[in-house]
């Protein structure tokens, strides 16, 4: 087998992580935590520290309490999540970095989130005589929401992936086939049954959901949200739980039962195929149709899978049953192929 | 599932399409209950005539080995499992045809006789 020319080496990876995850938000906490300190004096006291879905101020506590809370969650909560994940992926838990890398900005987007929140729900109430006059808009939510996607997003593309296979793929004999035999390999492939209980399980709670507001709603803008999410979800999960595989003299397409979504790979643009197996939680952070940076994969239960290389260097995966010999077919239809200069 | 065929073969190609399912059904690529794609994707497929791979499914279906949907392709019937029993016993019997240097259309007419 090739070497893995990507195999990133544990201390950049390391620093990366510890620079973007633990580093950044302990920055940004600490110009919240100055910012609440420096307006201390000019607050009330007690300052109001939870509000009613109006807006109404209905719980109070000393200032403090918010900057400590501002630090501990600020700082602490990413930190943690940090640490676990250079810990996995010390132990060479590489092939999963992309569930740490979302979990480790999620948790950086949190930090940014309710750093924002808290410091606003300070600073609004500097010059107040009373803090029940201390009334949160729906505008410090929504800019501490927006605010912490887009650190989220950034702290994404901030962190490193872990090593991935990226060596050339091993190589496949291919099915023996005449120039003049025409071949066809067709799979079903569907998701493992296990995992469509928590999928329509959730589809039916937001189903019900949406009944029941139909059913009580004060107004129906709530009831058309619910019935909306509750149609996408059920054709999301449709569309995800049975994919036809076939390889034929075009190369390979992957079909959704339902018709949509379908992928196709031309022979042309295929460099190799080759049998992987896969795990799905580890190398792609989860079950369905799933993008890691470079790969995209089908990945509808841990197993075989057919892998293949792309010309344009990223790799597209399919789980499903016979591998080995949708594999050997599609090999033998891109050696077909007349040779092309690099 | 896997389907070869070879025009250049003097067999009809809705012969070696069937045949291709069969073999699938006896050395267990193709189990009981599978799906296997409707006439139009696989003529695409194989770059025949559609009414050549339907023929191929009709003959499958009046063998009992599958059973024919509209629009949703074929599904692959028990009786499949039932042929699987005999498969060892026709490779063992082939194989002594061969090696006694009987053909196998002579052995395919003494296995209809002993059916009388």
């Amino acid at each position: 087998m090739a070497t893995d020319s990507a195999t990133v080496p544990a201390r950049p990876l390391t620093n990366r992580y510890l620079l973007v995850s633990i580093a950044f938000p302990a920055a940004v906490t600490l110009a919240a935590i100055i910012v609440q300190l420096s307006v201390l004096t000019r607050l009330p006291n007690p300052i109001a520290v939870h509000w009613s879905l109006h807006g109404k101020p209905d719980q109070f506590a000393a200032a403090w309490i918010t900057t400590a809370l501002t630090g501990a969650i600020g700082v602490g909560f990413p930190t943690l999540i940090a640490l676990l994940a250079i810990r996995e992926l010390r132990r060479g838990r590489g092939g999963g970095a992309a569930i740490y890398r979302f979990t480790c900005a999620l948790a950086v987007g949190i930090s940014a989130f309710l750093g924002t929140l808290l410091t606003w729900t300070v600073v609004m109430q500097v010059g107040l005589a009373n803090a029940q006059d201390a009334y949160l808009s729906w505008a410090a939510l929504i800019v501490s929401l927006g605010l912490g996607v887009v650190v989220l997003a950034a702290a994404w593309f901030a962190l490193p992936n872990g090593d991935r296979e990226t060596g050339p793929p091993r190589p496949t004999s291919p099915l023996s086939l005449t120039t003049t035999e025409r071949a066809v390999w067709v799979r079903r492939a569907s998701f493992s049954k296990a995992g469509l209980i928590p999928i329509f399980a959730g589809v039916g709670a937001v189903t019900v959901a949406a009944i029941v507001a139909w059913m009580v709603a004060e107004t129906l803008a709530m009831a058309w949200l619910l019935t909306g999410i509750a149609v996408i979800l059920l054709l999301l999960a449709l569309s995800t739980t049975v994919f036809w595989v076939r390889v034929d003299q075009t190369g390979l397409t992957v079909r959704s039962g339902i018709g949509v979504p379908r992928f196709r790979v031309p022979v042309s643009e295929i460099l190799g195929a080759e049998m992987v197996s896969v795990s799905p939680l580890v190398e792609f952070g989860g079950w369905g149709m799933r993008w890691v940076p470079g790969r995209f994969g089908i990945v509808l239960r841990s197993g075989q899978a057919i892998q293949v290389h792309r010309r344009s260097g990223k790799q597209f995966v399919v789980t499903v049953n016979d591998a080995a010999t949708g594999t050997a077919l599609l090999q033998a239809f891109v050696e077909r192929q007349p040779r092309r200069l690099q | 599932m896997l389907i070869t065929i070879d025009p250049s073969n003097e067999t009809p190609l809705f012969e070696q399409i069937a045949a291709a399912v069969r073999a699938g059904i006896m050395n267990s690529t193709i189990q009981s209950g599978d799906r296997i794609p409707t006439a139009k994707e696989l003529c695409a497929s194989l770059d025949v005539n559609r009414n050549t791979v339907l023929h191929a499914y009709q003959i499958l279906r009046d063998e009992g080995l599958i059973e024919l949907r509209r629009g949703r392709g074929a599904t692959i019937t028990p009786h499949g499992d039932r042929l699987r029993q005999l498969s060892a016993s026709i490779t063992q019997l082939a194989k002594e045809a061969s090696a006694l240097g009987v053909s196998a259309d002579t052995l395919s007419r003494l296995v209809k006789d002993a059916y009388q």
